[in-house]
């Protein structure tokens, strides 16, 4: 059987995915939607809205981020910005320590 | 069918599939999605709606059920069974699709928007005008009930408490509908001034625990100036209504359903702020991590909080 690189390059990316939308906020210090997709497409990780919203609630719900909305300055589009908590810190650095060991254990069996 | 009813319909069809959650959370899903989709829209004028909402987002059942899955719920509409029901219906009755479809158009007109907020003319309408928060006339109406400066038939209603001598530690202040103005003094006494009904009864006082309770749930559309100590923590929870906070000195927590709260910070006082909206308008207010901050914690469901 043929191996079906896009289905693979999919489950590779959902793993990575939330880690990758964490680092940004993390980096941005707050983002909210639109921004993170533009974002992401930038790096080439596309991602649908109807995904990504779901998600930012879930890690809300989660602890990971925070809410706020802000609407000043900004005619009649309220922006709802996600920020890390102190929870969201601490789950990010122990996925970063995973990943890579993920890529450490990749490189080791390569050589 | 112009773009702002393909967006209302397709707002409506979410609201309808994310059911199952509070009503709270899902006007903020709404109202997330429909600020991207109107901001997305502005920024990339050539791309149709229908693309917007049929590619980026997708179907509202599909994009629901990832919100109501990650709670463990599921959607309303009732999976695989459901859609056989449908089918029969669809296969069945042509006349009652048309019914449903046309009803669906209706209540799109009927409550659109579900949230439209206009931070230029400070104001905030939800649900097609049920709740109207205006800042610029100063009213809050919620339903038929409107809370403003205006107060036919009032009789005044002045009281006050030594909260020193009674060895008070923390005050609290529920209302039902209300306009509050509040500030802090450095007098040992809480003062209250009420304009209220002339069939209104008068504020309850109890005093337990270290804990005085000034309850102004039965004044009804009443208007009250309140003056605490400083040296109090003080809580106002508030139902619908209108609240104005001068110079904070002392921590204060405020939550208020539906209305409008208004902070003028003193400039010499350092704050730690903790504003939300869930549906609605908030200014920028500073947080800090000084000792010495003041805390002020403010939560509205629906509504704003602006800063003077």
């Amino acid at each position: 059987m043929q191996l079906d690189l896009d289905n693979w390059r999919v489950q590779v990316k959902k793993g990575y995915l939330e880690l990758c939308i964490l680092l940004l906020i993390r980096k941005r210090k707050r983002m909210y939607g639109l921004e993170l997709l533009e974002r992401l497409s930038d790096l080439e990780l596309s991602l649908k809205e109807g995904t990504l919203y779901p998600m930012l609630n879930r890690m809300t719900d989660d602890g990971l981020l925070a809410s706020t909305w802000e609407t000043e300055g900004i005619k009649g589009h309220p922006r709802k910005f996600y920020a890390l908590t102190r929870k969201g810190l601490g789950a990010l650095s122990e996925m970063e320590d995973e990943f890579n060991k993920m890529v450490e254990l990749v490189l080791k069996i390569q050589k | 069918m112009n773009n702002d009813i393909k967006i209302e319909y397709y707002l409506l069809q979410l609201d309808r599939e994310l059911k199952p959650l509070p009503v709270s959370e899902r006007a903020e899903i709404i109202t997330e999605i429909k600020s991207h989709i109107r901001e997305a829209s502005e920024k990339d004028p050539s791309r149709p709606i229908d693309r917007i909402l049929q590619e980026d987002f997708g179907l509202p059942k599909v994009v629901a059920g990832r919100y109501l899955s990650a709670k463990g719920l599921k959607p309303s509409s009732g999976g695989e069974r459901g859609k056989k029901v449908f089918k029969w219906l669809a296969v069945g009755t042509v006349a009652f699709f048309a019914f449903i479809f046309f009803a669906g158009m209706m209540a799109v007109w009927y409550f659109s928007p579900l949230i439209k907020v206009d931070n230029e003319k400070g104001r905030v309408v939800l649900l097609g005008g049920l709740i109207d928060v205006n800042e610029q006339i100063g009213q809050v109406k919620v339903g038929d009930l409107v809370v403003n400066d205006a107060l036919k038939e009032s009789v005044e209603i002045h009281g006050d408490e030594d909260v020193w001598e009674k060895g008070i530690r923390l005050i609290k202040i529920p209302f039902n509908t209300a306009k509050l103005d509040v500030s802090h003094t450095e007098k040992r006494r809480l003062v209250w001034d009420c304009k209220v009904s002339a069939d209104a009864e008068s504020p309850q006082v109890d005093v337990s625990a270290g804990v005085l309770t000034l309850n102004l749930d039965r004044l009804n559309l009443a208007k009250c100036a309140i003056r605490i100590p400083i040296g109090m923590r003080t809580e106002i929870q508030g139902v619908n209504g209108s609240m104005e906070v001068e110079y904070p000195r002392e921590s204060l927590d405020i939550s208020l359903n539906n209305g409008r709260v208004k902070i003028l910070p003193d400039p010499r006082q350092v704050y730690d702020f903790d504003v939300k909206v869930k549906n609605g308008l908030q200014d920028f207010f500073p947080r800090s991590n000084d000792k010495g901050a003041v805390k002020v914690k403010v939560s509205v469901v629906n509504g704003m909080v602006k800063k003077e």
